[in-house]
């Protein structure tokens, strides 16, 4: 192997380590920023208009809306800016975790109240500004 | 703030829970001064919360969902916290004695 493709290949192997968590921030960045829509649409779609009232239920179309967003954060994990960056594929894990705990919730519920949607939507902002505005 | 605190908790009137409930608000007070602005909003959460819970406006179900995901974005956070002020100690610490050593006193010398 000659000298440039050996300063090639370490660098190639440098960057796939230490490069990824900065080269691809934005990309990764908007990605994210896109979960987070995703998410607090789901909580809108199961927000009871008014109180006692109850969104109707459909359950095949909760399960596919859950498995749209499941595959998501999926796509999402095993992109390589997400991947090769411990404290992003840590995050999405966590925000999958939690958007799997709030369709359990809906699930078992079928409807959410006004003001809970209101603090729960802020909740899903607070973790993503959190992790992107650091 | 303290006493809107005490306001929303002026209804629990057990005796058992006085030291519970003066714990809570000292602890809410203390976050509220904090520098950290996700201590001081996760504060100001909890109060809107147990408003809402007060008011009947959100159920007991819907209060302890909101905490038990709260408490999973809380560790998260304070993970990272963690990663940065070890990465923070760092840079102040061992890349200074670097720096120092082989950059400014060869120049000194």
């Amino acid at each position: 192997m000659s000298d440039s493709s050996r300063v090639t290949l370490i660098l190639a192997a440098v960057t796939a380590i230490t490069g990824c968590c900065t080269l691809t921030k934005s990309e990764t960045s908007s990605r994210l920023r896109e979960l987070e829509q995703e998410h607090i649409a789901f909580i809108d779609a199961y927000t009871a208009p008014s109180q006692g009232s109850q969104v109707q239920w459909d359950e095949a179309n909760f399960q596919a809306k859950v498995q749209t967003i499941n595959q998501g954060f999926a796509t999402a994990a095993s992109d390589v800016g997400i991947r090769s960056c411990p404290a992003r594929k840590q995050f999405v894990e966590n925000s999958s975790a939690l958007f799997k705990k709030d369709a359990s919730f809906i699930e078992t519920h079928h409807s959410v109240g006004s003001s809970f949607a209101e603090h729960k939507k802020e909740q899903i902002r607070q973790n993503y500004d959190s992790f992107l505005n650091q | 703030m303290s006493s809107t605190i005490t306001d929303k908790l002026s209804g629990i009137t057990d005796p058992a829970l006085s030291a519970a409930k003066n714990e809570l608000t000292g602890l809410i007070s203390t976050a509220e001064s904090d520098t950290e602005a996700f201590i001081q909003a996760n504060a100001r959460h909890l109060q809107d919360w147990l408003a809402d819970v007060k008011s009947g406006a959100m159920s007991q179900d819907e209060f302890n969902e909101l905490v038990d995901a709260e408490k999973i974005v809380a560790k998260d956070f304070t993970l990272r916290q963690v990663e940065a002020a070890q990465e923070r100690t760092e840079q102040l610490t061992v890349q200074i004695l670097e720096l120092a050593a082989e950059k400014i006193v060869p120049a000194l010398i």
